[in-house]
């Protein structure tokens, strides 16, 4: 796993590639009704209006200058007819493109999150959750703003212009031409200026999100802050940055100020070009006032596009750079596969061997080599040694988290890759030293590994673990929410429930990460009874740090640098008098000084 | 408070928001009228137009007073341009200075808010105020101010100029505004209603995603997936509804302002042109009134969500207002002006301190603490010790009784002075995301040289392993540099201690939150750092302990005992009972060691 394989860090160049934007094609393709629907009602849509302004033309000229009322009153009643139609349409296009969007929008998110439900641990490992949240949420919209909005704004745009150029050029060819030749040009350098513009205000979106974490690093350090009396200090440092972003901004501001004026300054030239022109072909009987007054219109009516046209294309720029990275994350393999044959159902009596595994997360950087280790079914091993010294990695090795590079383990005296990972990771239980609860109620947590278990079950499971005091103590009882990530409750309470949760779900083996952080003496109580609870006659691998753990273990091994150091039982390692014979009169002494005062 | 502020806080909302503009109000007055005498230039360019129809085509004037005209047309337009520039230059001077002047205004607040009001407020709701509703201000004057100013310039100048050249044809193309106005206000209140809807149940599902995503162990260990795929479904599906239906009332709306415009157009057109035909109006009139009627109506549609968006950057400003209106805490003002070094003597008099009324913390507190001596708190969980901590550095200040530093009043020293002669090493360890250089140097406001920072780096016992680090003391710390461990957090927090040089030292748990591993590492920086300092010591451990020069035992907020490690074991009372618990233990693991058969290990230091 190098670098280079980090989807963080990959670049995606939003370039027009034919096959990022047949691949959208294909997303959209199911709903082409909508696409079609759109498409025509903003075509339309372009038409009517520029019709519209056509129709002044005849007005003026056949109804006003020509005095007929009777043709003054029929025009005008299709001038009216023309807004009405295009209001019609204009409900067609927002409709059928705000729905199209919406679809599509469903429809990667839920391609999207049904992916990464699938993918190996090893991916989530070196792939923030931040950045697949921006994936599912923020990326997706901009594909199917691409695929609806944009796409619209495309469409209008070339219609707009089109049909302008066509009723200029009736009115009059000569001047039409020549718009023809000013067009290209003024999209050209509108195009052009409104990047350089758009990359001026990237400027000011990058020094925004330092000024939102200067924010939040100063109010979470706030007491530190006060502490060692740095507040002028940081305001400075902090009116530094805003100076920065007021002046960034004030140049993104008056850049885009800029603008306008210009485009707004080449069309009026031109303006007074055909005013000069037009007024000399009026002379000549070559142009009508009725034509003189819808070109003026004309021009005004294709500016829009033209001026708006830079916008789109570094939007879709950015969009198809979105769809690039969905893309590739939608192709991720997931790294660890299921066997052809592997099968569905497993069942376990619990005995594991790990016969000459080797891995490492960084290639070059072994974890483990050649390792060996055997738990009898039944038993309960602990494992103690320092961080970062192999313990995890052993345990994750277990449900197969990661897959072994060389050599494999063996459940039961079978080969763990004859199971489908589903199978394996469902008869195996983990608790992990940070519970992670899902927003709900308590018992909906519980619940989490047995769907179908019934009440009664749940209030049993939640006994054995213990928890079934602390949870009625509460106000809501069983019903009480426990917040996003249980942010409503305390470690040691939600450790109860996860005890709970896995007692329930009643796997066959069991693997735990055991909490280090401290808790008051009657959860902790709790929780350790719910613990034996839990390890009876099941196999269990705990990377124990409780001496109650240590020490009513079966087995001990002490892992330092992937490597097992020492073993046997507590009394044995003891008399070893080496790492586990320290380690243990530490934490002695420490678990028992802090049950005194909590 | 001033008088001053407090009229401030007085005053309504909006007028605050409006006063925010301050000394750029005159650019901002600028920019506004050169943005009304641009629409002006765009109504004479009509007019220019409507004289070329009038006098110069119709009366066939020949092509000299034709050029004349197209030439005062583009000058027209070249004015119209400079103005416009100008007003955005303008709007974005005053909108950019007024967001930088909230931002440091509420940033520098917000570290000088006490304790108690950051105890009880969230950092999240905080940002959101001071990054989001910050731009919603600036918006305001960017946007929305010159956003409304532009539709009401657009009808005002328009229909005045419509009024001198036909009045009757000027009110009849304006019938239909009131009800295009009344339309956009419905639909606006409608279409943000549904808005705020979709953005609400967008936050759940982005919770709903990160919280899977955080927990997708939980879902592997469990398999899970289908069922979260499953929940997932239902709440994208809940998106979906509430896009369609945010759609539905934008694909509603957007037609029936067009149809009422539209209708409008048509309808004065008409009227126009038989008045044109009858002779009530030129050719060269009707042309302009045309041009300048759509140029009045046409916006018209946008004024209701105009409205609206200033209603939101009221809301914005009345947040942020509440911060701003919070009590800071008075740093620096002080009795005592004294630039003479602090002794360390300590006394607590009857001291006596809550948080909530009638809910005492601290009660009747004494306590005498020569300077450079060591006083160690010991006391159950909520007995108190770290609020006692908390008020030397007046963090809280006190509400009965009286301590002295150096025999005065400690609220006779400011809150700065104090808080740069004690030093706190607490016990979960806070660095910035600065250099590991920066966070030693923290806490000075001067210049400190390599060596000086090497020395306390190496009195803390972290100078080895910062040199191991990719940038040696320019490595950043954190996400975007390296994560250090629990003790090596401590240690750096330790130099940066050292490197202040506080009279008066609080250690407050310091080692509960490391390993049993780190902690051995750490204590010889400890005891470096309490050298010939004042120190407040709160332990757990009667080992930390006793080499304190006096003991003091809290209860509910009360001494219960006092006095040295000798003393205090002589006496019954809670101290011998935790010394004897300890003693027990310690003999409970030789004893369990000897049971095993293995090597006694000496009583621990």
């Amino acid at each position: 796993m190098s670098d280079t394989n980090k989807l963080e860090n990959m670049n995606f160049s939003g370039d027009f590639s034919g096959r990022t934007i047949r691949r959208i094609l294909s997303l959209t393709l199911p709903h082409w009704k909508m696409l079609l629907g759109f498409s025509l009602c903003i075509a339309l849509t372009a038409i009517t209006e520029s019709t519209a302004t056509y129709l002044t033309k005849i007005i003026i000229d056949k109804g006003i200058l020509a005095k007929n009322y009777q043709v003054l009153f029929n025009l005008s009643l299709i001038h009216l007819g023309c807004f009405l139609a295009t209001s019609l349409f204009v409900f067609g296009f927002i409709y059928f493109a705000g729905r199209l969007g919406q679809l599509l929008q469903f429809d990667m998110r839920e391609k999207l999150f049904n992916h990464l439900q699938e993918l190996s641990f090893s991916f989530f490992d070196r792939t923030s959750s931040g950045w697949l949240l921006a994936r599912v949420t923020s990326d997706t919209r901009r594909i199917a703003e691409l695929a609806s909005w944009m796409l619209l704004d495309v469409i209008w745009a070339t219609f707009n212009i089109i049909a302008s150029l066509i009723y200029m050029g009736m009115i009059n060819v000569k001047l039409a031409l020549i718009m023809l030749v000013i067009v290209p040009f003024l999209a050209w350098s509108a195009v052009k200026f409104k990047s350089y513009i758009i990359k001026e205000f990237r400027k000011v979106r990058s020094i925004n999100s330092r000024i939102t974490s200067a924010y939040s690093e100063n109010i979470n350090g706030v007491k530190i802050v006060k502490a060692l009396t740095r507040e002028r200090a940081n305001a400075r440092i902090f009116g530094n940055l805003t100076t920065e972003m007021y002046q960034a901004s004030y140049r993104a501001a008056w850049l885009s100020g800029l603008f306008m004026p210009v485009v707004q300054f080449i069309t009026s030239q031109a303006m007074g070009f055909i005013i000069l022109y037009g007024g000399w072909e009026i002379n000549l009987g070559g142009m009508t006032i009725g034509g003189f007054r819808a070109f003026i219109a004309f021009v005004a009516f294709m500016i829009w596009p033209i001026q708006d046209l830079a916008r789109v294309f570094s939007e879709m720029q950015q969009a198809i750079a979105s769809a690039e990275r969905v893309f590739t994350l939608m192709d991720m393999e997931p790294e660890i596969g299921d066997e052809p044959d592997a099968s569905q159902e497993a069942s376990f009596k619990g005995k594991i061997e790990f016969r000459d595994v080797d891995f490492s997360y960084v290639e070059d950087t072994p974890v483990l080599t050649g390792f060996n280790l055997t738990v009898p079914a039944g038993q309960t091993l602990a494992i103690v040694g320092p961080t970062g010294g192999g313990k995890t990695t052993l345990a994750s090795l277990i449900s197969r988290y990661y897959d072994p590079g060389q050599g494999t383990v063996y459940l039961d005296d079978v080969d763990f890759r004859k199971y489908t990972q589903k199978a394996l990771q469902s008869r195996i239980g983990v608790v992990l030293q940070t519970p992670h609860l899902f927003s709900g109620t308590i018992e909906e947590n519980i619940r989490y590994g047995a769907p179908g278990a019934s009440q009664e079950e749940v209030l049993a499971a939640s006994r054995r673990a213990h928890a079934h005091e602390m949870i009625l103590n509460l106000p809501g009882g069983y019903e009480e929410q426990v917040g996003e990530d249980g942010t409503l409750l305390s470690v040691g309470q939600k450790q109860l429930i996860s005890l709970a949760r896995t007692i329930l779900a009643n796997p066959d083996i069991i693997i735990m990460d055991e909490a280090t952080s401290s808790i008051d003496t009657l959860t902790e109580q709790n929780i350790q009874q719910g613990m034996e609870e839990l390890l009876k006659d099941r196999t269990s691998v705990v990377i124990a740090h409780r001496l109650s753990t240590i020490r009513n273990a079966d087995r001990i091994i002490v892992i330092e640098d992937g490597k097992i150091t020492e073993e046997g039982s507590h009394g044995e390692l003891l008399r070893l008098g080496g790492h586990y014979h320290h380690l243990y009169t530490s934490q002695f002494r420490r678990e028992h000084t802090s049950s005194l005062l909590a | 408070m001033s008088r001053k502020e407090q009229k401030e806080k007085n005053r309504p909302v909006i007028l605050r928001l409006f006063a925010m503009i301050g000394p750029t109000r005159f650019v901002f007055v600028g920019a506004l009228i050169a943005l009304a005498l641009s629409i002006g230039a765009e109504s004479a360019g009509n007019l220019i137009i409507r004289h070329v129809v009038d006098n110069v085509i119709i009366a066939k004037a020949g092509l000299k007073t034709f050029a004349l005209w197209a030439g005062l047309f583009m000058v027209m337009a070249m004015v119209r341009g400079i103005l416009n520039f100008l007003q955005s230059l303008g709007k974005s001077r005053t909108s950019e200075e007024i967001a930088r002047t909230i931002r440091d205004r509420v940033f520098d607040h917000l570290q000088r808010l006490s304790f108690s009001y950051h105890d009880t407020n969230k950092t999240g709701e905080l940002i959101q105020r001071s990054t989001s509703d910050v731009d919603t201000v600036r918006r305001f004057y960017a946007d929305q101010i010159p956003g409304l100013a532009n539709t009401l310039f657009l009808f005002l100048i328009n229909f005045a100029i419509l009024l001198t050249l036909e009045w009757r044809l000027a009110l009849f193309s304006v019938i239909a505004i009131p009800l295009i106005i009344l339309l956009s206000w419905f639909f606006f209140g409608k279409i943000f209603s549904a808005y705020d809807k979709f953005q609400d149940h967008e936050g759940n599902m982005t919770a709903r995603i990160q919280e899977n995503l955080n927990g997708i162990r939980v879902v592997r260990a469990f398999a899970r997936q289908d069922w979260e795929k499953e929940n997932f479904r239902r709440i994208n599906q809940k998106q979906l509804d509430l896009g369609y239906r945010l759609n539905f009332w934008d694909s509603f709306y957007w037609p029936f302002g067009h149809g009422v415009c539209g209708f409008q157009f048509a309808a004065t057109v008409f009227v126009g042109g038989v008045m044109a035909i009858r002779g009530t109006i030129s050719p060269g009139t009707f042309i302009a009134f045309s041009s300048m009627i759509n140029a009045l109506i046409w916006p018209m549609q946008e004024l209701g969500r105009s409205l609206k968006e200033v209603s939101k950057s009221y809301v914005s400003f009345a947040r942020i207002a509440e911060i701003l209106d919070e009590d800071q805490e008075d740093l620096t003002s002080a009795a005592l002006t004294r630039d003479s070094n602090v002794q360390g003597k300590l006394e607590f008099r009857d001291v006596s301190f809550h948080y909530v009324e009638g809910v005492p913390v601290l009660d009747n507190i004494s306590l005498v603490c020569e300077p450079g001596s060591k006083i160690a708190l010991l006391g159950a969980t909520g007995s108190g010790k770290t609020s006692l901590v908390n008020l030397l550095p007046r963090f809280y200040d006190y509400t009965g009784g009286e301590i002295l530093l150096d025999d005065k009043p400690l609220t006779h020293y400011s809150r700065h002075f104090l808080r740069q002669n004690i030093g706190i090493v607490e016990q979960e360890p806070f660095l910035f995301s600065m250099t590991v250089r920066e966070n030693i140097t923290y806490s000075l406001n001067r210049e400190v040289t390599q060596e000086e920072v090497e020395e306390v780096a190496r009195a803390a016992a972290i100078h080895d392993s910062i040199m191991k680090f990719p940038k040696g003391y320019d490595t950043m710390v954190g996400e975007k540099g390296v994560s250090l461990s629990g003790g090596q957090k401590q240690r750096i927090t330790i130099a940066r201690t050292l490197l202040k040089n506080p009279r008066i030292l609080i250690l407050d748990d310091s080692t509960s939150a490391v390993d049993a591993d780190t902690e051995d590492k750490i204590k010889e920086s400890l005891e470096k750092l309490m050298e010939k300092r004042t120190t407040f010591i709160i332990a757990h451990r009667i080992q930390t302990l006793k080499k304190a020069d006096r003991i003091f035992v809290l209860d509910e907020g009360r001494i219960v005992q006092e006095g040295s490690h000798e003393e205090l074991i002589g006496r019954e009372g809670f101290y011998r009972e935790v010394f004897d618990l300890q003693t027990r233990m310690e003999q409970e693991l030789q004893d369990e060691l000897s049971a095993a058969g293995a090597a006694k290990v000496l009583s621990h230091e």
